[in-house]
């Protein structure tokens, strides 16, 4: 499942709410504030080609009905993360990425949990893998399930290394070391 | 093969298999700017754009296709790797180029004319050749005009990305660079510094 932002210049239609408020940020930057409180006029509804009733209009399925030409976006870049969900709340889940598998590195980073929401749930702390896209003005996050893809042993090597922490090692020794 | 490729195939837009439970079975993952094929003796990407950006953490190179790579290589029955190859070409388009100038030009920039012309009077084409072969290593550059997208072609066939085509009479110069090493574990950080190399090639070619 893939969530889109695009440049595409919304005036304010009666959007259905979402749960991703940050990418709602992202996407109403490009609302034309000054108007906010208008009503859509005829030469506004007449110049659109998608999306005409708005009580009932709904985004993502009209953005599907275009899918032959999301099909050619023409990404620039794309990364793909190894990630495992660690929290899953109502608006935000929050995944542990490893951004460098060559050093072990690992970061956390939040996303919308809609996104997510195609995953069993009772699965707790999936692998998944994040598949970014981007161009200038878009991006793209595709979360596809991380069985047989991502590398689990090197989330156990870092678990193993978490559990080292401690003050042990940092006690002096109270008696002498033994040859 | 098909259990270690079939997690992969969810990432892909499509899959194709073409003479299956046979010795010469290719299965090709096709991606939106790239393709993983795989058969018997080999594994290969074929991307084409912006170059700069591959070597980065999480790349289209390092994943998935030495996370593939990887997965293979774990396979019962896997022999042992041999050798890696890096082939690259650059297309550098030059505005107004007219395909009747560049032969000639690259030729008196390049080349001694006079003994060129003793030879092929207003040749239509040219192509300088480097190699350089040392132990378990061997590198080829080729340079020379850029004469339409069958340069293209003769090579490696048509580039994935339909901009290209727009370009099609669009002529200017261009530089295929293959660095080809025998190496048992090639990594990602191999391909780091086949890019590496890669691109400073061009880039001592264009600046002459």
């Amino acid at each position: 499942m893939g969530y889109i932002i695009d440049d595409l210049k919304l005036k304010d239609y009666s959007l259905p709410e979402t749960d991703s408020p940050e990418l709602d940020r992202v996407s109403n930057s490009e609302v034309d504030l000054e108007k906010e409180n208008e009503e859509p006029t005829e030469d506004l509804i007449a110049s659109t080609e998608i999306g005409r009733d708005y009580p009932n209009f709904n985004y993502m399925e009209e953005l599907i009905k275009t899918r032959g030409f999301i099909n050619n976006e023409g990404w620039e870049k794309t990364i793909n993360i190894n990630s495992r969900i660690l929290h899953r709340g109502d608006k935000k889940v929050i995944c542990e990425c490893l951004i460098d598998k060559e050093n072990k590195r690992f970061e956390r980073m939040s996303f919308p949990s809609n996104i997510f929401s195609h995953l069993d749930k009772s699965i707790k702390n999936p692998y998944v893998m994040l598949s970014i896209s981007s161009k200038p003005g878009s991006t793209r996050i595709d979360v596809l399930k991380g069985d047989g893809l991502v590398d689990i042993e090197a989330f156990k090597l870092k678990d193993k290394w978490e559990k080292l922490e401690g003050d042990n090692f940092n006690q002096p020794h109270d008696k002498p070391i033994e040859l | 093969m098909r259990e270690v490729m079939a997690p992969f195939v969810p990432m892909a837009q499509d899959v194709k298999l073409e003479n299956e439970n046979n010795i010469n079975c290719k299965c090709t993952l096709v991606f939106s700017t790239f393709n993983i094929y795989a058969s018997w003796d080999r594994l290969i990407i074929r991307y084409d754009g912006v170059l700069e950006g591959l070597s980065d953490n999480n790349s289209i190179v390092q994943e998935p296709f030495f996370n593939l790579f990887g997965k293979i290589k774990e396979t019962r029955g896997f022999g042992k790797v041999i050798n890696c190859l890096c082939a690259t070409i650059f297309v550098n388009h030059m505005k107004g180029a007219k395909k009747e100038e560049l032969v000639g030009g690259f030729v008196e920039k390049h080349l001694k004319m006079d003994h060129i012309s003793r030879l092929v009077d207003k040749p239509s084409d040219t192509c300088i050749v480097l190699e350089r072969n040392t132990e378990g290593r061997q590198v080829t550059i080729s340079y020379g005009p850029y004469l339409g997208i069958e340069d293209i072609q003769k090579r490696s066939g048509l580039p994935k990305n339909p901009e290209v085509l727009d370009h099609l009479d669009i002529f200017g110069e261009m530089i295929e660079v293959k660095i080809f090493e025998t190496d048992s574990s090639p990594e990602f950080r191999t391909y780091k510094r086949f890019l590496d190399e890669t691109i400073n090639f061009k880039n001592l070619i264009w600046d002459i």
